[in-house]
Formats: structure tokens, sequence, C-alpha cells
């Protein structure tokens, strides 16, 4: 029997999981949850520039009245891209949590239907059924964000009163690609706690609480941000308090906190950032989501490979 | 102990065994803990740095020659440090709540015993009764052992004792507390017990925590127009709080609107009526129990009703145990 190629098996491990995530409506339902969210950013950015408009024009009489300088209409000052400012919120909620989903059931699906066993009886390489998943998650992801990407494009473009530069496309760009970078981290995550853990329970939590220290407890040791203002994309712009615990805490674990360096680099894109607690760089935030997908990633694959292949069903 | 109430105790002791047994519970408490502990050292560290900043400015103006009656020294309310602690339970909480609801039902189902205990002379809802009662003790035990160590944080932070009103409004956020967290408790039941697919139940259940723990509350915050502007629209503007009052006026059916996208969020009740209870916002700082509770009570009522709801669809709704065989 001769041996399946390297990139023949992981051709058609990406094929399967493809389909399989199609036909999985849990997935499909979170990935409609999170496209209905980004129609709802737009507007939701839309009708609050619009409201600071309006309650700036009925200001106008009453600073006049009173004789006080008339301030520039804030709203003046708004690029258009920050409209999409509750997208980094969005994706760091919704497409975090989408994503771990998407990449625990793409490898538990295996596990639970009794093809590890199976695959195992055959000549294929391990690492191209691991490596074929890899290419099945960053596919899905980048087609969702790019539907994303072009209802952001096609709302710009259809609301009153908002011009779109093409030279803010980079800016969208660069969004997408940290958002993209972002979601494939936790997107392994999720695989390689299904393919690591023997309880199903534990399998699924064990991400979730990843994401939530990640997401919720390192930027509020790391920068003071409450649990709550973390949903804010302003929050970004929050600056630590000067002192000895947070110099410590954000020189030790700012690099490694994922969610920060994900908002600064989407908030900075969005232009939402207005300069302040720009402690990190775009590319050290960059690393640092590039850096948190090589080692999910590794330990998916570590864990695909060391997988009892022949008790692979979870215990409960 | 009537008939009719020995099952039901008979099922909630058999949950009370599985929780410590699996140790799910001391895991998810302790994470909550540990979370809670963070924020509370976080604050202390805040706080700690807010109080070196007067002292500095304090001394720098003291060494000019100029007067420090425009400094406000910033006090220390125990209780205000609680801020990060009450918002990890809204989050964390209703994932603990889920979970523990999930587990309850994926249990007997795993198992494939929810068929066995229905063939006994038991009714659904003594079922389900046994369920409540089971995981309401347990939810209670977890959080009363995250506040008491909370409350131990605060002497070791502040160095004194909490006086009997401090515990008391500790006491009263601990019962919502347990309110919240039960209402998602509940949510993860009824998921676990209605879908076909466990899993489909579970991520189910997390969408609908995502939509009213963090979505709702985020829309609302964002809609608010003081918000979009760094320092706030008013405050830039140089407008004053009377005509803020009259402008807003204008926009009395979007505030309408946003106000109660953030009254859909079960968490928001919760964090409105703890940060008033423990003083957290200002505006109630120093307020006797009594009057806050008066002004806050319709946060409670809404914590009530909707536990209320959850328990009364699951107690009526009659359980399918063929439907509810082992996952496929």
């Amino acid at each position: 029997m001769g041996s399946v190629s390297f990139a023949s098996a992981a051709r058609k491990s990406a094929a399967l999981s493809l389909k399989l995530t199609y036909r999985d409506r849990t997935v499909v339902l979170l990935v409609a949850f999170f496209l209905v969210m980004v129609l709802v950013a737009a507007y939701l950015g839309w009708s609050a520039t619009n409201t600071v408009n309006a309650i700036y024009e009925k200001a106008l009489p009453v600073l006049q009245a009173q004789g006080k300088t008339v301030p520039a209409n804030p709203v003046g000052d708004t690029p258009p891209l920050s409209l999409f400012r509750n997208m980094v919120t969005y994706v760091a909620l919704l497409g975090g949590l989408a994503s771990l989903v998407l990449g625990y059931q793409t490898v538990s699906v295996d596990r639970k239907q009794g093809v590890v066993p199976l695959t195992a009886s055959r000549p294929v390489s391990v690492k191209a059924l691991a490596a074929g998943k890899i290419a099945a998650l960053s596919f899905i992801i980048i087609a969702v964000l790019g539907i994303s990407a072009s209802i952001n494009v096609l709302t710009l473009l259809m609301l009153p009163g908002i011009s779109f530069p093409a030279s803010d496309l980079g800016g969208l760009a660069t969004f997408y690609g940290g958002s993209a970078l972002y979601m494939l981290g936790f997107a392994l995550l999720g695989a390689w706690s299904a393919a690591r853990f023997e309880s199903e329970s534990l399998a699924l939590l064990v991400p979730v609480t990843a994401w939530l220290t990640m997401t919720f407890i390192v930027p509020q040791v790391t920068a003071n941000i409450g649990p709550m203002a973390a949903l804010n994309p302003m929050s970004a712009n929050i600056v630590p308090p000067q002192s000895a615990f947070f110099d410590f805490t954000s020189a030790v674990l700012g690099p490694l906190s994922i969610a920060e360096a994900y908002r600064f680099l989407a908030a900075s894109s969005l232009q939402v950032m207005t300069g302040a607690g720009t402690s990190t760089t775009s590319a050290s935030a960059l690393f640092t989501l590039v850096a948190a997908c090589l080692v999910t990633g590794a330990l998916y694959l570590r864990a695909a490979t060391t997988l009892d292949k022949s008790r692979s069903a979870y215990r409960d | 102990m009537t008939n009719q109430l020995k099952p039901v105790w008979i099922l909630a002791a058999k949950d009370l065994a599985d929780a410590r047994r699996t140790k799910i519970l001391l895991v998810l408490s302790g994470f909550l803990t540990l979370a809670g502990l963070v924020s509370l050292a976080v604050a202390a560290a805040a706080q700690k740095a807010d109080y070196l900043t007067y002292i500095e400015a304090r001394d720098l103006l003291v060494s000019l020659g100029k007067p420090i009656a425009d400094l406000v020294e910033p006090m220390f309310f125990p209780l205000k440090l609680l801020r990060g602690f009450i918002e990890h339970i809204e989050i964390i909480g209703g994932i603990i709540g889920i979970v523990l609801g999930y587990r309850a039902a994926a249990v007997e189902r795993g198992n494939a015993t929810l068929q066995l205990v229905l063939t006994r002379p038991l009714s659904d809802a003594q079922f389900i009764l046994g369920k409540l009662l089971g995981n309401g003790i347990v939810i209670a035990a977890g959080l009363s052992a995250t506040f008491l160590i909370a409350s131990l944080a605060l002497y070791a932070i502040g160095g004194i004792g909490l006086g009997f009103d401090s515990y008391g409004r500790l006491g009263i956020t601990l019962m919502a507390a347990t309110l919240y967290v039960g209402i998602f408790f509940m949510l993860g039941l009824l998921f676990a017990l209605t879908f076909r697919k466990l899993p489909s139940a579970l991520l189910a259940a997390f969408a609908v925590w995502l939509a009213l723990v963090l979505v709702a509350p985020q829309i609302g915050d964002t809609l608010d127009p003081d918000n979009q502007v760094a320092g706030g629209i008013f405050r830039t503007l140089n407008i004053a709080k009377p005509q803020e009052i009259e402008i807003l006026k204008t926009f009395a059916t979007y505030e309408t609107v946003r106000d109660g996208i953030e009254q859909a969020s079960p968490a928001k009740h919760f964090e409105r009526l703890s940060f008033a209870i423990l003083g957290i916002k200002d505006t109630y700082l120093g307020m006797p129990i009594a009057q806050i509770m008066q002004e806050r009570i319709h946060d409670l009522w809404w914590l009530i009703g909707v536990f209320t709801a959850l328990a009364g669809i699951l107690l009526l709704r009659p359980l399918n145990p063929t439907r509810l065989i082992k996952e496929n």
C-alpha cells in the first residue's frame, strides 16, 4: 500500500473539514451572529456620530446666546473608519469565541466519530491531516472576515454624509489582517484543547477560561482596564497609573497580552486612538499576534501527533 | 419530610455529591476567586498610585508656597475596591452558572440515567426541583466562599475590619449574585434539556450569555453620546448641566432605546444594584442601605422576575427523555 503524499493528505483533510464545518449548524449560527454584529457595529457607529452632530447643532444657539466661544464640531475630527470602532470589541468577543468553537469542533468531530483510529490505520501523515485542518481554519476565518470587510465598505458607501477616501483602505486592510491573526490564534487554541484533553467538558472549558483570562484579567493587571471597560474600544487609550506595580506588570505581562496587542493594532488602524496610552507599537503588537499563532499552532500539531490513536474518544 | 419532597432532596444530595467529587465547582469558583483577588490587588495598587500622586502634588504646591485647598485628598472606601470583583461576577459568574446547568443535565444524558430516573415514580417537576435545589446550594456555597475570601482580602489591604453595615452590604450583594448566577444556571439547564446535541446546547447558552452580558451593555454604553468624545461631549462643548438636561430632552426616544437595550441585560441590573449598595457609584456613597434599596428595588425585582420565569419554564415544560438520549 503506497503512502499518501503530505500535500494530498493535507488538501483532502482541509476539504473535509470545510465540508463538515459548513454542515455544523452551531458554527454557522455563530458566524451568522458575528456577521449580524458587523452590520450592527456600522449602524451604531453611524448613529452615535449622528447624535453627537445633532447635539452640537442644538448646543450652538445655547453657546451663542451665552456669548461663549463656539468650539469646533467634534464630528469634524472623526475619521470615517472610526465608525467601525465597535468592530474591535466584536472581533475580540464574538470573533474570539466563535474561532475557539470553530477550532474545537474541527478537531473534536474526528475524535467523537472514531475517525482518528481509522486514519491511524492508513498510510497518512498525522501532521499532514493537522496541517489540512489549520489550512481549513485559516480559510474560514479569512472568508468570514472578507465578507465582513465587504459589508464595511458597502456600508461606508451607502451611509449618508460619509466620505470614504481610498487611502483608508490600507487602514481597513490592517485591521482585518490583525483580526485574522487574533482569530486564528484562538481557533488553534480550540483545536489544541480538543486534541489534548481526554474530557470533552475540559476541552471546551480550558480554552474558554484562557479566552476569559486574556480578554478580561490580563488587561486589568497590566493597564488597570476593568473587565467591563475592556468592552469599550476606546479603552485602547487608557494610560496605566504611574506606579511601580503597573510598570512591572506591563513590562512582564504586556508582551504576552494578546487582547491588548489586538486592541492596540485594531484601534490604531481604525484611527480611534487619541495618542494616549500608546505604550506599545504596531510592530510589537503584530509580533505578539504572530507569536501567539505560531505557539498555538505548534501546540496543536504536537497534541495531534501525541494523541492516543487507539483511545481517541472523549471520556465524557 | 413529605413523600413529595423526599425524592427532590435525594436528587439534590446526589448533585451536591457530584459537585464535590468532580471538583468542577472548586475549579470554577477558584478561578472566580483568583480573578476577584487580582482585581482587588490592582484596585489597591491604583488607589495607592492615586494617593502618591496627591502627596507629590501637595508637596510641590507647599514647596512653591501655593495654597493646597483645591487639591482633593483621595479617600479610602474599602468596598469601592470591589468594582472589578463585581464585574468579574457578571462575566465569569455567568459562565459558572451555564457550565453547572449544562453539567446538571449532561451528566444524566451522558450516563443515560435520565430515562432511568424518569421511569421511577418521580414527576418531571420533582426532577427539576431536585436539580435546582442541589445546584442552588452549590452556587450559594461557592459564591459565599468567594465573598468571604474577598472580605478577608479587603481587611488585608485596608488593615481595618469591615463593620456590621459593610457586611450587610456584602450580604445583599451576595444574594443578588446568587440570583444572577442562578439565572444562567437555569439557562444552561434549560438548553441542555432541550437541544438534541449537548455541545450545541452549551454553545447556544454561551451565545445568549455573550448577547446579554457583553454585547447589550456594550451597545448601550457605545450609544451614550457622552462616551463618543474623549472627556464627554457636553464638557467639551462647555455646556452646563441645566442646558445639558434641556438638550437631552430632545433625544428622549434615543435615550429610551439606549436604556432599553441596557435594561435587557441581567448583568446591568446586577451591576447597578451592587454598585449602589457597595457605594461604588459615587451618588450612593454613604447612603443608608434602606434608602438605596428603595431607589434600586426595581433591579432586584428584575433579577427575581427573570429567575422566576426561567424556573417556571423549567418546571412546567414536560421532559422528553427519548429525545434526550446520549449525544450522537
